[in-house]
């Protein structure tokens, strides 16, 4: 009897360990819709910690609260933890390398052609002109939430995880069966993916498009992408990019300055560095993929080395 | 008569070439089903082989969804940028999201892919 009940107790604590429980949560923070699914004995403590991590991180850098970080500074300078001044000096580091094409300094753009009220406009080029220099790192927090996420998750008890954050795919640990995440690539005309890129293990996947935040006016489309040298939506030939990196933060960055470079100038850059893999849509439709980036599902030309 | 099989052979094997390259080139299969979720609540889970239409209303505002032919859209929405229409009908992909009214449908079933970027 006694044995008996020794493995009852032992085959149930076998069970449990070895059980990979699965939760999945919908989270509303940063203007956008965020999806967490994680697999693991702690999945469930995870998501919690997930939601509270986000919710700080955009407490902490939102740029339209004047109690921020983002906000302070702007209203003239703040103290910030060790953290914050590591995030804002990867930031800067990140804008060097990709010669400003991506720039934490756009906000009195941004606030110019209303996309922080939501009051769309065209600004006069007086206006643009004269606009303030101000803190926005809207393009890189969502990937530096990814970042930290990921090392949250790193100190729990978590065996993989895959966030959407707004649309940034970061994906934590291998799959079961050790195949690579599969992630699709959003069609910028809309309707179902254009194609699938494999990534293995932790690794972030992020893409930047004219579609994804835009407004009409007098039949011209002006999307949220601004070039840092006019002030103005970025006119580079293409319709979106998306990055694959092992880090967030950069994937985030650098989605964002390649759209502003066009395809030519940011495969020259892709050419120089060996972090990153890219994906290039067109405003003709052609899909463009740099030659390590496991694309798949689609008809596309190789960007070689 | 030899004319003819050459014919036969290379048309079928032309048929075959196609038909694979058609199938390789589909971005996987459409999913079953679409999830309405809404202010992170599953209200339904509506299977795309039948047609149907539901409104959602909550405090945030309204949309209507339109499950025609496979395939699923918002048809209308009270909010102010109507993103959620503009995805126009589908039945695969990323999910559909009307973010003022923070209705999100996500397709369920045969997906191949664990997530979507964009």
């Amino acid at each position: 009897m006694k044995k008996w009940i020794c493995g009852m107790v032992a085959l149930a604590f076998l069970c449990l360990s070895g059980c990979s429980v699965h939760t999945q949560k919908t989270v509303f923070a940063m203007d956008t819709v965020m999806d967490l699914q994680v697999w693991g004995k702690d999945s469930e403590a995870a998501q919690q910690k997930l939601a509270v991590l986000i919710e700080e991180t955009e407490n902490t850098w939102s740029a339209m609260d004047r109690n921020s970080i983002v906000g302070r500074l702007n209203a003239g300078g703040a103290v910030v933890s060790q953290d914050a001044h590591d995030f804002l000096q990867r930031a800067e580091e990140l804008s060097k390398r990709t010669k400003g094409a991506f720039d934490p300094r756009l906000g009195g753009y941004i606030r110019a052609w209303g996309f922080y009220d939501g009051a769309y406009r065209v600004p006069e080029e007086a206006a643009l002109q004269q606009a303030p220099v101000q803190w926005d790192l809207g393009g890189a927090v969502k990937g530096y939430t990814g970042q930290q996420a990921v090392q949250l998750l790193e100190t729990l008890r978590v065996d993989r995880a895959i966030l959407n954050l707004g649309g940034n795919i970061q994906t934590y640990g291998e799959k079961k069966d050790h195949s690579p995440w599969v992630i699709g690539i959003q069609n910028p005309d809309g309707g179902n993916y254009l194609g699938t890129v494999s990534v293995v293990g932790t690794m972030a996947v992020v893409t930047s498009g004219d579609y994804q935040r835009f407004f009409e006016k007098d039949g011209t489309r002006y999307h949220h992408i601004l070039d840092p040298e006019t002030g103005r939506p970025a006119q580079s030939g293409l319709r979106s990019v998306t990055v694959i990196c092992a880090d967030g933060l950069t994937a985030d960055v650098f989605s964002t300055a390649l759209f502003v470079m066009g395809l030519e100038k940011a495969s020259d850059f892709w050419r120089q560095s060996e972090d990153f893999e890219a994906v290039f849509v067109t405003d003709t439709g052609k899909i463009y993929a740099t030659q390590g980036a496991a694309l798949s599902g689609c008809e596309y030309e190789v960007i070689a080395r | 008569m030899r004319t003819r099989t050459w014919i036969l052979v290379i048309a079928s094997v032309l048929a075959v070439c196609i038909g694979l390259s058609l199938w390789l080139l589909m971005p996987g299969p459409p999913a079953d089903g679409v999830k309405v979720i809404s202010e992170g609540k599953l209200l339904y889970t509506l299977p795309l082989n039948t047609d149907t239409q539901v409104t959602v209303t909550t405090a945030m505002g309204t949309n209507v969804i339109t499950v025609k032919d496979g395939k699923v859209a918002v048809t209308e929405a009270s909010c102010p940028d109507h993103y959620c229409m503009a995805r126009g009908y589908c039945d695969r992909g990323a999910q559909i999201v009307c973010l003022p009214n923070r209705l999100v449908l996500e397709f369920t079933g045969t997906q191949p892919v664990d997530g979507v970027s964009g």
